[in-house]
């Protein structure tokens, strides 16, 4: 046993990556379908979005970059389906320098998705009037603020050095409290300062998609009812995109529900390594071994 | 829309699957391919960062309203002054003209925060602990009464953490580490995630394995 515990806590790390590696691989080559429940803080979120209005607009943050596209991006595509689906018109901008890549390339793959029978059922969305995309802006909170007084005055261009003033989605919800709710889809701080700076001051509801990492710090938000909703990680993009029946829009699962059995095989090994860990370590500490760990 | 060609669309995949070949290979042990491509993901990193800010900020909010023709707009002159002014920061003789600038920045950042903060933080924040027991709240709101209690008093250090005072600070000791727990365990779940997105990356759009 005490040989057994002196190779155990003595194990190369290398090991443990290669373990965490085929957990990740095996399961994304031959998935397992494990079930998963929708959570009330995911359901909500996505509910407020379906109680809109077809012609309704709603603000899109994306203020997340390539580093954390495994987490935020599939939840962007998802939302981004629901809205062009319901006929609802979502002005999108990010707030961070790397964000406009991806938020572009996610809206653009929408607008051409194609169906199983070829047809293009988003071609016919027009720039400015079903959507708009205002790229990004230096600011943070100012541009929440600016936003909070009119879109045209803070983005004089679009994305695509449109000019805004004469696009008719800003005739219809000019400034923030014209707008029907803030989705922020984020992987730095901003959630935070959306709640003070736009959605309280404008008294529209806000909904947080964030990764993995920062979600708990957003549930005394949810609590207080500050936010509406809250998708947190990939678990939360994949309990949404099975809301939005991704696999009945395209064809198959939505990337975030392809990763969620590698997300449990991965968990599962590290709750065995941290109670085995743990034991040998017990044992280690009664009768300590040389070389063994303190 | 951003037209890709086919060569530059599988140019673009194999120098992404090249480059996170080359960042797995820290796993085995640090290695000059490392070192490689991660100076090369700063140094793409800042670039891209520079021509974003410079073309969404720096132009329609500088460069277009001080070029004469009908968008001009002298007033951009004043918050450009100040931002030069934080510039003068490096050069000792004239840094202190970054004073009048920051002066100016951290007047206007409090003015903007502290009734947003008040009104749309803390307010609402402090209301939602104290929220009214109801049938539906009952069993919540005394554990979250009792969490920041027992949290606040933990960290209250006028009085010594011995008798009562230390009883009280050891359960918000558990309440912090229950807090941690659930952090750690969502950062384990995030770290995860950007592993599968990587594999998915290598497995479905390189190796074009059936998806």
């Amino acid at each position: 046993m005490h040989n057994l515990a002196k190779i155990i806590l003595n194990l190369d790390r290398r090991i443990i990556y290669s373990v965490v590696m085929l957990c990740v691989a095996i399961p994304l080559i031959r998935p397992f379908g494990l079930p998963f429940r929708v959570t009330p803080e995911v359901r909500d979120g996505y509910e407020l979005i379906e109680s809109l209005k077809e012609g309704d607009v709603i603000v899109i943050s994306c203020d997340y970059g390539p580093s954390a596209e495994a987490e935020t991006h599939p939840m962007y595509v998802a939302l981004l389906h629901q809205c062009f689906r319901k006929g609802i018109r979502p002005v999108i901008l990010t707030l961070i320098p790397d964000g406009p890549g991806l938020a572009n390339r996610g809206l653009e793959d929408v607008l051409a998705y194609q169906d199983a029978e070829g047809q293009k059922p988003y071609e016919h969305l027009e720039s400015g009037k079903d959507y708009v995309f205002l790229g990004f802006k230096t600011g943070g909170q100012a541009i929440m603020i600016g936003i909070g007084q009119g879109f045209t005055g803070t983005f004089p261009t679009d994305y695509n050095a449109q000019e805004t003033a004469a696009m008719p989605i800003f005739r219809d919800a000019p400034k923030l409290a014209d707008t029907k709710c803030v989705f922020d889809i984020a992987s730095v701080g901003y959630p935070d300062f959306w709640i003070p700076y736009g959605t309280e001051r404008a008294g529209i509801p806000f909904i947080v998609s964030c990764t993995a990492v920062s979600a708990p710090q957003y549930y005394p938000y949810y609590a207080a009812g500050q936010a509406t909703g809250l998708i947190g990680g990939m678990k939360g993009a994949a309990e949404y995109e099975s809301l939005v029946d991704m696999a009945a829009i395209t064809g198959s699962d939505g990337p975030a529900t392809k990763g969620l059995d590698a997300q449990s095989a991965v968990h599962v090994f590290i709750i065995l390594a941290i109670i085995i860990a743990n034991i040998f370590y017990i044992i280690d500490r009664r009768r300590p071994l040389s070389g063994g760990v303190a | 829309m951003t037209e890709v060609t086919p060569i530059g669309q599988l140019l673009g995949v194999w120098i992404a699957a090249g480059l996170t070949l080359l960042i797995f290979s820290f796993i085995y042990k640090d290695n000059p391919a490392f070192k490689f491509a991660e100076a090369l993901f700063l140094g793409v990193s800042l670039g891209y960062t520079a021509v974003n800010t410079y073309w969404n900020s720096i132009a329609p909010q500088v460069i277009r309203p001080l070029t004469p023709g009908v968008n001009f707009d002298a007033w951009v002159l004043l918050p450009v002054f100040l931002g030069l002014c934080i510039i003068l920061r490096v050069i000792p003789s004239l840094s202190w003209l970054s004073r009048m600038a920051f002066a100016v920045y951290i007047a206007g950042y409090a003015g903007m925060a502290i009734p947003n903060e008040i009104s749309g933080r803390l307010l609402p924040q402090v209301g939602s602990t104290m929220a009214p027991f109801t049938a539906a709240t009952w069993y919540i709101t005394p554990v979250i009464l009792l969490g920041v209690f027992c949290t606040m008093m933990y960290f209250f250090f006028s009085l010594e953490h011995k008798g009562a005072v230390g009883r009280i600070s050891r359960i918000g000791v558990v309440f912090v580490m229950i807090s941690f727990g659930a952090s750690f365990g969502y950062t384990v779940m995030a770290r995860v995630s950007l592993l599968i997105g990587r594999m998915q990356f290598l497995f479905f759009d390189w190796l074009g394995l059936p998806n």
